[in-house]
């Protein structure tokens, strides 16, 4: 079993499996271009450095592709179908300790940094749920959004879009 | 080794968009300030600059930067890049500098997965979005996110959907059927039909608890001579008035039988009105008040006669035997109150077929469109001809809505006899044929050149309570569904869809009041409160009159000046 070694942002090793890291794009291009999984040669050793990435998201990160191993990696964006689309119930359960706060989106981050589909898409979709059937004001206050609207802006947009309330 | 790694990490951050909207751009993360930027953030706090709603970008404030330099460079980076960039500290990222109160998470986000998480979102919650934020409101109106706008539960709302829509609610107040097409979405829609059709959703989401309304009878109202009969449903449409049906008239109506619509109830002025005509804005005597229409309840057994579910459409070439089956349930299960039959080959065996399925189901209205193509065979015409007839009678149909290159046929089977016998076993209804012609120049809407035909037969009152349908793409999904239905759920599925797209296509006309008035052509305004008005070019069909209608808004009745804004409805992009 090759284990590759990922470097966080905070400078922290992950050694992750293989075949692992073929869901994740980004580092899977490095490592087919680099030869890192050749275990004759010296770069296999060689850490991958991850400065976009902080260790706890890493963590979180190699802990979802563990529970999604050997799942299909999706090619492509079908945005047509997002809709469709159903967060499955461990997933859900993943990402709602992180749930409002600064940690999923440095999730979905991190997923779009490696090139995850999956968990990007997931994320996504697990963060757009927490917006179904809210107003302005209480995504606003869940999520800390900033209220940068005057109030003529605000009324001006409200009506606008009045249908949709 | 190292920098071997790390000249192939040379992907740009797939956050990025560069000022041309490309994606990654020159965003692209230097070797050089990446492992300066590590090595200082190792000495240093470990700022991090973000660059939000464009992407991110990784640069390091080293320790001796002063406060007001990091300004200073912000300031620099904002002119530079004409755009906001935010500082936040990498190893406490809640912690957002920002002259606003509280974290901004989202603006840290790259500005594709922004998108990404938007393209989740329905109308309404994408609607909601811009008001959050001006970063959710750029994000929410972005191009990509353009089909999200037009689609409802699945359902694209396509242009001829309102067309048929808005045909519906300018001839009858009792609007039978609407017409939706799934794959033809158009980017621009008045709020009004935005708003009734999010409001007619939210009901069909969360049905009422009452019990469903029951219809309102219109009110008789004997017919005075010389006048349009009272109910007859397009305010202020001229109307061919025709002689009884023993005197039908072919082509051309003789001059003096053009005759006035009933006004619209509250309507002010457009302008001023065609001569001949009545002011708009008159209250209606007798005008039928709109028939409330209730919601369908998804999954919720059948309907009951008068409420949303009107109509029925079937399109085929020809007409299976399975679907004849379905048909029948469809029809058992629904009461719809309309029928329409496009591109059937209506041939001695579909009719027969035909009349076999739909059994002693009356149904008020019929419209049929490309469809009859008589045999060549003298005999085998005549047969066919005698049981579209039957087909008439047992239907008890009060309106046939037929098309210009099947004008010559109809006019075999609507022929006095007919509408004798047709009058004779119906009472206070009318039987109503258009015709489809031409685009024509003519300016005059109901002047017809001498290829055009029309009967308009009067009889005790006169009602058109049908719609002329071209849903091709809803009815073929439709179709397909209940042909490769597996078991009552895929069954119901397929029915709940397209009656989803039929209660969305009534409540849309329910609320609009509209005036016809034929200045250079039909114009079709509402006084809704975007004071939104139609201008129609000249022809004939209604189907015609919407699929040329051009688009304005932003029209006030004080200053009677419209600011001329075409929002193509019917050409889009896709």
């Amino acid at each position: 079993m090759v284990l590759i070694t990922l470097v966080s942002s905070d400078e922290q090793n992950f050694p992750v499996e293989r075949e692992l890291l073929k869901q994740s794009g980004t580092i899977e291009t490095l490592i087919v271009n680099m030869n890192l999984d050749d275990e004759d040669t010296d770069a296999a050793a060689m850490p991958i450095p991850l400065p976009n990435v902080k260790g706890d998201v890493l963590e979180k990160v190699i802990q979802w592709m563990e529970h999604h191993k050997g799942d299909p990696v999706k090619e492509g964006d079908n945005e047509d179908n997002n809709a469709e689309i159903v967060v499955p119930q461990w997933d859900d359960d993943f990402f709602k300790p992180a749930m409002y706060g600064s940690k999923h989106l440095e999730l979905t981050v991190a997923a779009s940094y490696l090139d995850i589909k999956n968990l990007l898409t997931l994320s996504c979709k697990a963060i757009s749920n927490t917006f179904k059937g809210k107003t302005g004001p209480q995504i606003r206050e869940e999520w800390g959004v900033p209220n940068e609207f005057t109030p003529e802006e605000e009324e001006a947009i409200r009506k606008e879009n009045e249908w949709s309330e | 080794m190292v920098r071997g790694i790390l000249a192939c990490w040379r992907r740009p951050f797939r956050g990025g968009r560069d000022d041309k909207g490309k994606l990654g751009g020159d965003e692209e993360i230097s070797v050089e300030g990446k492992a300066q930027a590590k090595n200082q953030s190792q000495r240093t706090r470990g700022i991090v600059a973000l660059i939000c709603a464009q992407g991110i970008d990784v640069d390091c404030a080293s320790e001796g930067y002063e406060q007001e330099e990091r300004e200073d460079n912000r300031e620099k980076e904002e002119k530079r890049r004409g755009r906001r960039v935010r500082f936040v500290d990498w190893s406490h990222p809640e912690r957002v500098e920002s002259d606003q109160d509280g974290p901004d998470h989202f603006s840290a986000l790259p500005f594709d997965c922004s998108l990404k998480i938007f393209s989740n979102f329905d109308r309404e919650t994408l609607d909601t979005m811009k008001c959050v934020s001006e970063h959710f409101n750029s994000i929410a109106n972005d191009v990509s996110l353009k089909r999200i706008k037009w689609k409802v539960d699945g359902i694209y709302i396509g242009k001829f959907t309102m067309a048929h829509a808005f045909f519906m609610k300018s001839h009858t107040d009792n609007a039978l059927l609407a017409c939706f097409s799934i794959d033809l979405p158009y980017k621009n829609i008045i709020s009004k039909s935005k708003w009734e059709a999010n409001t007619l959703m939210r009901k069909a989401r969360n049905p009422p608890a009452q019990n469903l309304p029951a219809p309102v009878p219109p009110v008789p109202v004997p017919p005075v001579p010389g006048l349009p009969a009272p109910g007859f449903p397009a305010p202020g449409l001229p109307v061919l008035v025709l002689p009884p049906p023993d005197s039908q008239v072919h082509g051309f109506p003789p001059p003096g039988l053009l005759a006035p619509g009933p006004p619209a109830p509250v309507l002010p002025a457009l302008g001023p009105p065609a001569p001949g005509l009545p002011a708009p804005g008159l209250p209606v005597p007798g005008h039928p008040a709109p028939v409330p229409l209730a919601p369908v309840l998804a999954g919720q057994g059948p309907l009951v006669r008068g409420s949303l579910v009107q109509g029925l459409i079937w399109e085929t070439d020809t007409l299976p035997i399975p679907l004849i089956v379905e048909l029948k349930k469809a029809m058992v299960n629904y009461s719809p109150t309309s029928l329409a039959f496009i591109n059937i080959q209506l041939d001695t065996n579909t009719l027969s077929e035909l009349s076999s399925a739909l059994g002693n189901i009356t149904v008020e209205a019929i419209s049929f469109r490309e469809i009859i193509r008589f045999p060549a065979e003298q005999t085998e015409a005549d047969e066919c001809i005698l049981r579209l007839r039957r087909l008439m009678l047992q239907l008890k149909v009060s309106s046939i809505i037929s098309y210009r290159q099947n004008a010559f046929e109809l006019l075999k089977v609507f022929d006095e006899g007919f509408l004798k016998e047709y009058a004779s076993s119906q009472t206070d209804v009318s039987l109503t044929v258009h015709g489809q012609h031409r685009r024509s120049a003519q300016s005059t809407p109901l002047r017809l050149s001498s290829d055009n035909w029309s009967i308009v037969a009067k009889f005790n009152r006169l009602i058109l309570p049908t719609l002329i349908v071209d849903t091709k793409w809803l009815l073929e999904i439709f179709l397909m569904r209940l042909n490769s239905v597996n078991d009552e759920t895929d069954y119901r599925f397929g029915v709940t869809t397209f009656l989803t797209a039929v209660q969305l296509g009534i409540q849309n006309t329910k609320t609009v009041q509209y005036l016809l008035t034929p200045r250079s052509g039909y114009i079709v305004r509402t006084d809704t409160m975007n004071y939104v008005f139609f201008k129609i070019r000249h022809s004939e069909s209604p189907v015609n009159l919407m699929m040329e209608a051009s688009f304005y808004m932003n029209w006030t009745d004080d200053d009677k000046k419209t600011t001329i804004r075409p929002i193509s409805l019917f050409y889009h992009e896709y």
